[in-house]
């Protein structure tokens, strides 16, 4: 079977991760608060839906336990992305990786026990410090 | 979430009906033998208000038995219009509760009934003195004709079966044939079929602007007046075109029967194709929300041809009389004009089916009268076997509960689509 993934938050961060999976033909749900942005991803992906993310109401609707994989890429709201980690992990999806925007996000994150916290500034702010020691300017 | 009341009038309908026709199966009913389930065929025509039937009430059933027959329409159309009062007065009193302010600037406060009970009462009350006021105008013509007893009898049976759109006669197999030039008896008939088919909202409505100003009226008292004028006097006047040797009088009488009541007082069998035509279209109009009448009900075609108009202006929203439908009303509308439709072809297939002796304009006459509950008979009835019986008495019960039904299901505070939205993509129709 395909590997199915949802994908909560479509930032710059999610909508190139959305964009991405679908190329390699995952099947993608992308959901966002901003119909704006969901019209704008809908092209690429399987699905896309738009739903108040803070509402478990509106979480209710969308068949998450179906899912393996869970991307929640919320850098800024902080209950956004609580929220929505809580839901997919409650509702049984297999994989969770989540965003974090700062360096207390993140320690919540890993307190929830996430499977995968990403910390972008972090991570590219050592990966830069690696390429310059590794360059050899003349 | 989803709404289980309109269960109450469905199930009401069924034990109203099968206890009618219990009473209706004792001898002391009958002149003539019956079957149960001829019975049971009288009993639901009769509680739906179709008045579609086998032998004509008079050979049938004996002065009790027309009694029980007078009760079941009392209680078909008053428990009908009674519970659909009930129902959006509890509504609207939940929205009151919650939203005062906008009430009180919309009404001025006079609208607040105390109690949903003392609203019911209002509408008995109402249905009661129209009733005896046409009991007594209709007794003055019968009881010169047919001596005191057996008048006053008429003039309260013919009362009831105008006022509750249900459409019987007791006057024998002529039917009201010889009335034909009875401009007093049309008249008062007239005025009573109209007042059942009016609605009771719309009473309600008019009574609390005395009459006057057309514009403070509410947006469905406006639809329902002007629609159900137009929807009467358009079908009158192509009537005395397709049928010249008719009186003026006859064709807005015919007009206005058809519209729901279905008395019988000139022979359709003599009609043109033309004026068969227009009599199912009209059929399938109907009378007004919260009535006694059946049909599409007007509010429905006014939607429909208001929501055309504006698309084809290339407008968004469907305007009447400067007021903006709500885009679910619409729809709504669109889905009961569709199922309406969809039923009738259909019936009419299976009835065609189950008798293949009859023309397609009588099977399609047939199947609208009764899914619309007006009763109009162009030939002897065309149902001949028990399947024909039981899908006439099917489409009966749909024609009466089921909009209301639909509607009543379909009522949600709020859409249960609303907390997930979709992305919007264009296709194309041509």
């Amino acid at each position: 079977m395909k590997k199915q993934c949802i994908i909560v938050g479509l930032g710059k961060y999610g909508k190139t991760i959305a964009k991405k999976l679908s190329d390699s033909k995952i099947e993608v749900l992308a959901v966002d608060s901003d119909m704006h942005i969901v019209e704008e991803v809908a092209p690429y992906v399987t699905k896309a839906v738009c739903i108040d993310v803070t509402s478990e109401d509106a979480w209710e609707q969308l068949p998450i336990k179906d899912f393996d994989i869970g991307v929640v890429c919320f850098g800024e709201n902080l209950s956004a992305s609580i929220l929505s980690c809580m839901i997919l992990q409650e509702r049984g999806v297999k994989y969770i990786i989540a965003k974090a925007g700062n360096k207390l996000h993140k320690n919540i994150l890993n307190r929830l026990n996430i499977d995968e916290v990403v910390f972008p500034e972090e991570f590219v702010g050592e990966t830069t410090a690696e390429n310059i020691l590794n360059l050899e300017v003349e | 979430m989803r709404n289980k009341s309109y269960l109450v009038p469905l199930l009401g309908f069924v034990l109203i009906s099968i206890i009618g026709a219990v009473v209706l199966c004792l001898p002391i009913c009958n002149k003539a033998e019956i079957t149960f389930h001829e019975a049971f065929y009288a009993s639901v025509s009769t509680v739906t208000g179709t008045a579609l039937l086998k032998t004509p009430i008079v050979e049938q059933f004996s002065v009790i038995g027309q009694i029980v027959i007078l009760m079941l329409m009392e209680v078909g159309a008053l428990g009908f219009i009674v519970f659909i009062s009930y129902f959006w007065a509890k509504r609207n009193k939940k929205m009151k509760m919650s939203d005062i302010i906008m009430v009180n600037d919309n009404t001025g406060g006079d609208n607040n009934y105390n109690t949903i009970k003392e609203h019911s009462m209002f509408v008995f009350n109402l249905v009661l003195r129209v009733q005896i006021i046409g009991a007594v105008l209709l007794g003055i013509r019968f009881i010169p004709e047919f001596g005191l007893i057996k008048g006053i009898w008429y003039g309260i049976f013919h009362s009831i079966s105008a006022f509750t759109n249900v459409g019987y006669d007791i006057i024998g197999t002529s039917s009201l044939y010889n009335y034909k030039s009875d401009i007093y008896l049309q008249i008062v008939l007239m005025i009573l079929m109209l007042l059942g088919s009016i609605g009771i909202f719309a009473i309600e409505d008019l009574k609390k602007h005395k009459f006057k100003s057309f514009n403070k009226l509410r947006l469905q008292t406006k639809i329902i007046l002007v629609y159900s004028l137009i929807f009467t006097l358009v079908p009158a006047i192509l009537l005395k075109i397709f049928e010249p040797q008719m009186s003026i009088l006859n064709s807005l009488f015919m007009a206005l029967t058809a519209r729901s009541a279905g008395f019988t007082l000139i022979n359709l069998e003599s009609f043109s194709i033309a004026s068969k035509l227009l009599l199912i279209v009209v059929m399938f109009i109907g009378g007004s929300p919260a009535s006694t009448a059946g049909g599409m009900r007007v509010i429905v075609p006014a939607i429909i041809f208001s929501t055309v108009i504006s698309t084809l202006r290339g407008r968004e929203n469907t305007v009447m009389f400067w007021k903006k439908i709500p885009n679910i009303v619409v729809r709504k509308a669109f889905a009961i004009f569709i199922i309406f439709l969809m039923l009738s072809i259909l019936a009419s297939m299976l009835l065609a089916y189950c008798n293949k002796e009859v023309t397609l304009l009588e099977v399609i006459f047939e199947t609208v009268s009764a899914l619309t509950n007006a009763g109009l008979a162009v030939a002897e009835t065309t149902s001949v076997n028990a399947i024909g019986d039981w899908l006439l008495l099917i489409l009966m019960f749909i024609g009466r509960i089921g909009p209301i039904a639909m509607v009543m299901a379909f009522v949600h505070d709020e859409p249960v689509d609303k907390l997930v939205d979709y992305p919007t993509e264009n296709v194309m129709l041509y």
